[in-house]
């Protein structure tokens, strides 16, 4: 892997080790094959009209595969070419192919094992799993259909350079799903970086209220999937879930960030400048939070 | 067969759910009737495929609706492994 400069190359191999580690915590389980996702998911709520096709009530991460199934609304996926970047342990990729006629797919997660994972459950020749870096995507041009990235850009520290690349691995009339959690005074900005890629907004939503209630109701659960912890460990685990409680659920609870769908549709081809459309400040916050992301999942005893 | 595959999941997802295995019966659907979800569903299987030596794949799991669902596959498998 190619690597940046110094202080991100850090962030990103820790973050790389948070989630290797969290595979090594599930490795050999009951659950090991069963856990695909990595994520908050999101619950409708009472009246709310639900995405996708039904699932049934013990389809494991229920929630998660819901998250996609908004993330995804109308686009049409038939036959298409979809790369998912941070595709953790490839859920929404399996999800996508069970669901939709999609045509292939392909996975980039900057977590080895996570990748070994992939490759390991889906055999499958329309299916790869690149190990490579979200800020320089090792796929070539214009070659996506649609790229989707669910709750990972928020670690990444440039995440500039990731929009570009969204950009320059679409083609023009591609489809960029997209969502995250994210500080309200970066939304509007991340919005402006795409449009000047050359990417049109056609949804957004901000979904904060369904990915609290699913963390209100299946987080305690869900760790239970981690099994039995060092108490030195709890927090880390607590954060992996959302419990109510960690820091990450604070944020689905506070007022300075929400947790957002955008759609986007590429429709025409950028060159981009050499100047940066973040101001320098922007650039520090989104670098700040990429920091702080890196803490809250590390997990003591395996990194020692 | 040894072991009766539905008195066994009953037995099981009694003790996972904490419930009176009386009131568990092959019509019980597993998140309406039993509150159950997949995290109770994932134990009793795995501890199935030792206790019983089948092996189940996910695809046969993630759709199930009632313990009825889940002792038939179950059985299916029991009984092919006995075939051959
Ligand atoms: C919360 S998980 C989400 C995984 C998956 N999208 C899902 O919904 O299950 C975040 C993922 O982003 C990956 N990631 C973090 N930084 C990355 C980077 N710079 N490049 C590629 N992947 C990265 C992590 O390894 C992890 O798999």
């Amino acid at each position: 892997m190619t690597t940046v400069d110094g202080g991100d190359a850090a962030l990103k191999a820790g973050q790389a080790g948070n989630f290797d580690n969290l595979n090594d915590v599930v490795a050999g389980s009951a659950f090991d094959r069963h856990l695909r996702f990595f994520n908050f998911g999101y619950q409708p709520l009472e009246g709310e009209p639900v995405a996708g096709p039904s699932l049934g009530p013990l389809f494991p991460n229920r929630d998660s595969a819901q998250l996609l199934f908004e993330v995804v609304g109308p686009t049409d996926l038939t036959g298409a070419r979809v790369v998912e970047v941070g595709c953790g342990r490839g859920g929404n990729l399996w999800l996508l192919r069970r669901s939709f006629e999609v045509g292939s797919v392909v996975g980039v997660d900057i977590a080895f094992k996570s990748i070994v994972f992939c490759r390991e459950s889906m055999p499958d020749a329309d299916a790869s799993f690149i190990h490579g870096d979200a800020e320089r995507v090792p796929v070539g041009s214009g070659v996506a259909d649609a790229v989707v990235s669910v709750e990972t850009s928020c670690t990444y520290p440039d995440i500039e350079a990731f929009f570009r690349d969204v950009a320059r691995i679409l083609r023009v009339g591609g489809h960029f799903l997209y969502t995250d959690l994210m500080d309200h005074a970066l939304r509007q900005p991340f919005i402006a970086v795409l449009e000047g890629l050359g990417l049109e907004l056609i949804h957004e939503r901000d979904i904060t209220p369904n990915v609290n209630a699913s963390r209100r109701s299946r987080a305690e659960r869900q760790k239970l999937a981690f099994g039995d912890h060092t108490e030195g460990d709890a927090a880390a685990m607590s954060e992996f879930v959302g419990q109510s409680g960690s820091r990450l659920f604070e944020y689905l609870s506070g007022e300075e960030r929400s947790y957002t769908i955008l759609r986007f549709r590429k429709v025409t081809d950028v060159e981009p400048g050499p100047e940066r459309v973040l101001t320098t400040a922007e650039q520090a916050l989104v670098r700040q939070h990429a920091a702080d992301a890196v803490d809250l999942l590390t997990i003591p005893s395996a990194s020692s | 067969m040894e072991i009766a595959t539905f008195e066994w999941v009953r037995d099981r997802f009694a003790e996972v759910l904490e419930l009176d295995p009386a009131e568990i019966s092959k019509n019980s659907r597993f998140a309406d009737d039993l509150d159950a979800d997949s995290i109770d569903l994932i134990e009793v299987v795995n501890s199935a495929e030792h206790s019983l030596g089948v092996t189940m794949a996910e695809e046969e799991l993630y759709d199930l609706e009632t313990v009825g669902q889940l002792v038939d596959a179950i059985d299916r498998h029991r009984a092919a492994a006995t075939d051959s």
